[in-house]
């Protein structure tokens, strides 16, 4: 007896389905059946990854959508690629147009589409106009369906309207639209759930529900047999894009190559040309020509940009602008980026500055319209801290001792996999932490939550633009920042091959284009983008060798500093290097590499190894290594070797991954290769899961870490301010700050006449810019800069009250941070709040008795003197984020100053002592030891300097869950100096004095909890 | 006329009265914590138990780490308020005019009873030996020509047993020395924190300014900040007036968001309220429907009932859409009150057409299962959606 499940749910159904794609296939087969409709609300959200799961696993997929509206309901099954466009179409124009009407749109619609509904008035309206079913769901006993079935002549098919695969998951269902609807389980009304029997049913459950039909039962089968496409998308796009190709691309792609080609060499050697030919050669080949030329147009509009990716690898992008690293110089092999055998385009991915890149989205969406292009979605899901405090609200607990839970997971910014039970369980930073019961029950509902879809968002960068209509392959929605999205994430974009574009906003170049600029004011001097080239300055080397690099792009982490301390390496080869070599799971390679990079002799694992990675001291790097051994050692095909290095980065990869195992061993063994050094190879291959990264990548960013670096060690002021003005770097503000000032740099605070609104730097110091101060309303400095900009300075506080007629809350702000001390002649800052104060009742609607009760000459300001530091500091802190007049270390110093404290600037004379440091957190990572443990690199810096420190396991387990950000240390430990990189080996941890300054401290809290989630 | 205002101050008083039912308690760390939850805050705490640094409204899981050998004792309001009526009748045998303010302090207005018990510092030395001696709650005394003098004068003592007098004319040099936290206009925290932001931390300082001064930036307000830093107060000495009320309360074992589980207790509630207004012959005409969530959040709801009814269902009926209303959060529920207000007594007649039949099938099954509770015991028989309440 067969049957066929054809409304179905997954978890991509957003909290309504429980079930994940992986499990719901498996169960249809294990049930007994071989074919499946996965038909989630409103959407194909995973139907790639549903093809492709069906295709590992043998099941006969079928592609469908429930699409509901509030008045209409109907689940729409594609019976061909016609019917396919038609559902693409009718779901598009269910997400983005307001005036959708599901019986309307589908009259015109509806070719290709089996359509079943149990809404009458709809299955009326459609009667004899499409290929239609009366929907009978779980075996309810509808008389009257049947009945209308029988009159009108509309076939009945059986269903069950799946949402879970067993009758136990339908708590967990109830849960999700709990937390979904925002309610609690006792109060969920009935009419947003799925019934208890909406489970997975095998055939004979289903024929029992039906007793009454059995051509419902069997018209399953029939409907199955109707549906025969399977999305056979990888050659969808790409014949478009050729048919464009074969016109014009190529040869104006051919002209601008080469007349970039002369600019960028100047004239064309035979290396240049013929590396040009065979590029251009592939190109033409694939049909990709059209991809560059858009790319090389949406590149012409932003002045300064950087090629990320492998595409840095290619002349021909050199020479069109679009990167900017010289591949024969460098290098960098074409073959990463595109080779012969690749079917798929290739990815051009550019960063514009983070502020620019709005405006370049815009110019591609006005340029290809709505039709052809959106953006990539992302597939937000469930990460360990918001499953925890969602279920926990469900609940009911209160939200202070949620957050005692959820505080500590957001110290885990690495998770393993491990559910969430057990982290909580066993990681050091929950002990002593006792979870009462609803927790146990919590948590394990956490778990199962995690990893499951909520909603979509917007990708940050990734652009699909389709030859003729989008449409036709992806039905697009429009997020709530107004843009168009797809409906897929990135990976399954690339899957169903779309072309896509990643243009990303990046700091570091809005960074150097505003010190640029700076320099330009300062200093009259026009420095060029293009032009700043300084791989060979003398100082940039310096400093990069020193890894004095706070606020360069991309090699500013401890990490990477304590890299370049250790390898005194500052030129552009090593730095390529470096930036490849710091990924996650390559720890234990860095430490061979620095070795062997200081002459220790070594031996390879084999000859093959050492000739392929002659440049890089015989360790893998890039992930282009990947590819090239499998090549070399197991005689891998090109194809072959990019699949691997693919599949390496892809989320779902066991099974793949498993078959290129078996082919990269046999292929070393018929080369004779031991079975253990097999093994340590494919370790090394293994290594490159998760992230990592092409040399050309590496490159194209290293040549703009120099740009950084460079004006970093000529301009300090300006570098340092334009870092902090552009925001989102590796460190706070606050650490920024501390390290401008251990430059030499005089970090001063705001002020109504010399700040701006981003913070300027000249000479030897730095002003902090409006930008900095919370609360402050954005209309009102709008009106204080521009009446500036319009009618000069202001001389005095009446003067700027009455040209601005700010809001009182606005003023305080400025007055309380020291903005208007310059202007407040012999007033202190209280008295100006007094009068501000003072001024505000006096306005006749805000208070009921007027001041004319009094004689009012004798409303004087009262004198009320000036404030204390602690008060001082506590204004800061509240409109700052951080105190300014003094570090906050400072504020202790009556707890250290009697103790024999080593400042940081002198650790390097102590190496192998056990010291006593103080320490203010500056930023953490906690990582795994190869024995699971967890332990933690944590820098902190003193009044004197900054410092790394170490918590091995022992020391980690003791306090991590003491760790605060807001607190000042004593640390108590050795120093050692771990090939040229000295940090503290912490082996006690206390904090300094007790809490003083609470208010302070609180506040400041607030602060790093918002910054921490973000 | 000079007023001759007392403070009585009991510190701690629900641990006080905690202490005179059990001795062994003194000198130990004591806390008065419901237990049923590891969320508790606390409610009232010793001496002892602040000097480990537990504090009213710190979670009791916290302050079980700061002191080991904490003693924690569930909350019982009916004892507190019984030790406060008792001292209430004490403090009436010297003035007729007594006001008992928040658990353990009361006020009383002295004026004009020299005559009958000599200067005012002969009855306080008196009282405050007979709350001490009599009923065994130390506690200290503050008197003043005003309810604001007295009351602070009682706080800023130091040790138990003292007593500390304002002569009448030296208000205001005694609050100047203190912070300006100290007096009740300040306790806004608006005006609080202006006042930090103006420097101002002193009372002192505050006396100096003149009420024009202070009314052109605190408005209104100004005038009392101004009169509080001088120690003028004129409110008057209020003894209680009672309404009478019918009241259930129910703090639930252990928290809960089940709707289902929180309708039964709160049919419950309402079962044994309605007895006892049946046995008083009485109907609300008005219901008030105290919430407290988990984290301390309460919430009140008014309900005013046109036809007022006694009968279980029917009164249910209005109750619970009120509680379905009241009870927006999704956090859980750790406390429900019930108070039937405005009680009138029934109308003679009963209506003869509204509802009639359905309205007499329910009263008599009422008063059928009264009369069935009255001899077998309030458990004897239960609604069945009580059962697990």
């Amino acid at each position: 007896m067969r049957f066929v499940h054809l409304h179905t749910h997954s978890h991509y159904s957003f909290m309504r389905g429980t079930s994940g794609l992986e499990a719901l296939c498996r169960s249809v087969l294990h049930r007994g059946m071989d074919t499946v409709a996965l038909t989630d609300t409103n959407g194909l959200y995973g139907l790639v990854f549903f093809l492709q799961i069906a295709e590992e696993t043998g099941l006969r997929p079928i592609i469908g959508a429930e699409v509901v509206t509030p008045e209409e309901r109907a689940v729409l099954l594609v019976k061909n690629k016609e019917g396919y466009v038609n559902l693409c179409r009718i779901l598009t124009r269910k997400h983005c147009e307001e005036t959708f009407m599901l019986s309307r749109d589908l009259i015109g619609m509806n070719q290709g589409l089996v359509i079943l509904s149990d809404t009458l008035p709809f299955l009326k309206k459609l009667k004899g106009k499409a290929d239609l079913y009366v929907e009978l769901t779980g075996g309810q006993l509808n008389r009257s369906l049947l009945d209308f079935s029988k009159d009108e002549g509309i076939p009945p098919v059986a269903t069950n309207g799946v949402y879970f695969l067993d009758p136990q998951d339908f708590h967990f269902h109830a849960l999700l639209r709990a937390i979904d609807l925002n309610t609690k389980l006792s109060r969920l009304p009935l009419e947003e759930m799925a019934p208890a029997s909406a489970c997975l049913t095998t055939p004979d459950e289903m024929q029992a529900r039906f007793p009454h039909v059995p051509e419902a039962f069997e018209n399953t089968i029939a409907i199955a047999e109707k549906c025969v496409f399977r999305g056979d998308f990888q050659p969808a796009v790409s014949p478009d894009l050729k048919e464009l190709d074969q016109g014009k691309p190529i040869s104006s792609l051919r002209r601008k190559a080469t007349d970039g080609a002369l600019k960028r060499y100047g004239n064309m050697t035979p290396a240049v040309r013929k590396r040009l030919e065979y590029e251009l050669e592939i190109i033409e080949e694939k049909g990709f020509g059209a991809v560059f030329l858009m790319v090389e147009d949406i590149v012409r509009q932003a002045p300064r940009t950087c090629g990320r990716g492998s595409a840095a690898a290619s002349m021909v992008s050199y020479c069109l602008g679009i990167t900017h690293v010289d591949p024969l110089k460098h290098n960098l092999y074409f073959d990463r980026f595109l080779n012969p055998g690749r079917k798929d385009p290739p990815d051009i991915d550019v960063d514009f500055p983070w502020d620019e890149r709005d405006d370049i989205l815009d110019y591609v969406f006005k340029k290809y319209g709505p039709e052809k292009s959106a953006m990539v979605a992302n597939h937000v899901g469930f990460r360990p801290r918001a499953a925890v405090r969602e279920v926990a609200k469900v609940y009911g607990l209160a939200d202070n001792e949620i957050k005692q839970v959820t505080d500590r997971l957001a110290h885990l910014w690495y998770w393993g996999g491990d559910s969430v039970e057990e982290v909580v369980g066993h990681h050091p930073i929950f002990q002593g932490l006792r979870l009462h019961p609803p927790w146990p029950e919590i948590l394990a509902w956490a778990s199962k939550l995690l990893g499951i879809p909520r909603y979509l968002s917007v990708h940050c960068g990734g652009v699909v633009v389709a030859p003729d209509t989008l449409n036709a392959y992806v039905p697009a929605e429009k997020a709530p920042k107004g843009v168009r999205i797809v409906q897929w994430e990135k990976e399954q974009t690339e899957d169903a091959g779309l072309v896509k574009i990643d243009l990303l906003g990046n700091r570091s170049l809005a960074v150097i284009r505003d010190v640029l600029e700076a320099i330009r004011i300062n200093t009259g001097e026009v420095i060029a983008y293009e032009g700043l080239n300084p791989l060979d300055d003398a100082d940039t080397q310096k400093i990069i060798g020193q890894g004095d690099t706070l606020g360069v792009f991309y090699i500013e982490s401890p990490a990477m500093r304590q890299l370049q301390k250790k390898t005194q390496r500052g030129d552009f080869e090593h730095i390529v290097i470096h930036s490849s070599i710091i990924r996650p799971a390559a720890n234990t390679f860095i430490n061979a590499y620095v070795r062997r990079l200081r002459g220790e002799p070594y031996r390879p694992l084999h000859p093959i190894l050492d000739r392929v990675l002659q440049e890089t001291y015989g360790i893998m790097v890039y992930q282009e290594d990947v590819s090239k051994i499998a090549i070399e050692m197991a005689g891998f095909s090109v194809v072959d070797g990019d699949g691997l290095r693919k599949t390496l980065s892809k989320k779902r990869n066991a099974k793949k991954l498993s078959i290129y195992r078996e082919q990269f061993v046999r292929g070393c063994r018929s080369r004779e290769i031991d079975m253990e050094v097999i093994e340590e190879v494919w370790k090394m291959i293994l290594s490159f899961g998760g992230y990592s990264f092409c040399k050309p990548h590496s490159a194209s960013y290293a040549l703009v870490s120099f740009k950084s670096a460079y004006l970093r060690a000529h301009y300090p002021a300006e570098f340092m301010a334009a870092v902090i003005s552009n925001r989102g770097g590796y460190y706070s503000t606050f650490a920024y700050i501390s390290e401008a000032r251990r430059m030499g740099l005089t970090v001063l605070g705001p002020d109504i006449n010399a700040s701006d609104r981003p913070y300027g730097g000249k000479g030897k110091t730095i002003r902090m810019g409006f930008m900095q101060l919370k609360g402050l309303k954005e209309k009102a400095l709008d009106t204080v800069l521009e009446e500036r900009e319009r009618a000069g300075p202001y001389p005095s506080f009446e003067n700027f009250m009455s040209r601005t007629h700010l809001d009182p809350s606005d003023i305080r702000i400025f007055i309380k941070v020291g903005c208007l001390d310059t202007i407040a002649g012999k007033r202190s800052r209280a008295e100006l709040l007094w009068q501000t104060e003072a001024d505000r009742q006096g306005q006749p609607d805000s208070a009921q008795i007027s001041l004319s009760l009094f004689d009012e000459e004798t409303v004087r300001i009262p004198s009320l003197g000036h404030y204390d530091l602690k008060t001082m500091l506590l204004h800061e802190v509240e409109i700052l984020g951080f105190p300014l007049s003094i570090h906050p270390l400072e504020l202790y110093r009556d707890a250290w100053e009697t103790l024999d404290i080593l400042p940081a600037r002198e650790m390097e004379n102590h190496i192998g002592k056990r010291v006593n440091m103080i320490g203010w957190w500056v930023t953490n990572k906690m990582v795994y030891t190869k024995q699971e443990k967890p332990m933690a690199f944590i820098s902190f810096e003193d009044t004197t300097g900054l410092y790394e420190t170490i918590f091995f396991p022992n020391t980690y387990r003791k306090y991590c869950s003491r760790f605060t950000p807001v607190r000042p240390y004593l640390l108590r430990g050795l120093i050692e100096d771990d090939l040229g990189a000295v940090s503290l080996h912490v082996e006690e941890m206390q904090f300094l004095g007790k809490r003083k300054g609470r208010g302070m401290v609180t506040r400041f809290q607030k602060l790093e909890d918002r910054a921490l989630s973000k | 006329m000079t007023r001759n205002i007392v403070h009585l101050r009991i510190d701690g008083f629900p641990v006080a009265v905690e202490r005179l039912r059990d001795a062994s308690l003194r000198e130990k760390p004591v806390v008065v914590c419901s237990r049923h939850s590891p969320r508790s805050l606390i409610f009232s705490a010793s001496r002892e138990a602040r000097r480990e640094g537990v504090w009213e409204g710190l979670p009791l899981t916290k302050a079980l780490r700061r002191c080991r050998r904490l003693t924690v004792l569930p909350p019982d309001e009916r004892s507190y308020q019984q030790a406060g009526n008792q001292i209430m009748r004490l403090l009436e045998r010297y003035s007729p005019l007594v006001e008992s303010g928040p658990w353990g302090r009361f006020y009383m207005d002295m004026t004009g009873t020299a005559r009958l018990f000599g200067s005012v510092h002969n009855p306080t030395f008196r009282i405050q030996r007979e709350v001490a001696n009599a009923m065994g709650l130390r506690n200290t005394l503050g008197t003043g020509s005003n309810k604001l003098v007295s009351g602070i004068a009682a706080r800023v003592i130091e040790s138990h047993g003292d007593l500390y007098a304002v002569p009448f004319g030296s208000e205001a040099s005694f609050l100047s020395p203190l912070r300006i936290e100290i007096l009740p206009a300040a306790h806004n925290q608006k005006d609080r924190t202006l006042l930090t932001e103006l420097n101002i931390r002193w009372v002192r300082q505050l006396a100096t300014l003149s009420a024009a001064q202070l009314v052109s930036v605190f408005g209104k307000r100004g005038i009392l900040l101004q009169k509080q830093a001088l120690g003028i107060d004129d409110r008057p000495v209020l003894p209680a007036q009672s309404k009478p009320f019918v009241l259930e309360e129910r703090t639930l074992d252990s928290d809960t968001n089940d709707d289902k589980r929180l309708l039964g207790v709160l049919y419950g509630m309402m079962e044994r309220a309605c007895r006892e207004m049946r046995i008083k012959n009485v109907l609300p005409r008005t219901i008030w429907l105290h919430i407290r969530y988990t984290d301390g959040m309460d919430i009140t709801r008014r309900l005013r009932l046109h036809d007022p009814t006694v009968t279980d269902p029917l009164l249910f009926q209005k109750l619970k859409p009120l509680f379905l209303k009241t009870s927006f959060r999704r956090q859980c529920i750790r406390y429900l009150s019930l108070t039937f207000t405005d009680l009138i007594l029934p109308p003679p007649q009963l209506s003869l057409f509204e509802n009639m039949s359905q309205h007499y099938k329910e009263s008599r099954l009422i008063s059928a299962l009264d009369k069935i509770r009255e001899r077998y015991g309030n458990r004897s028989v239960q609604m069945g959606r009580t059962l697990h309440a």
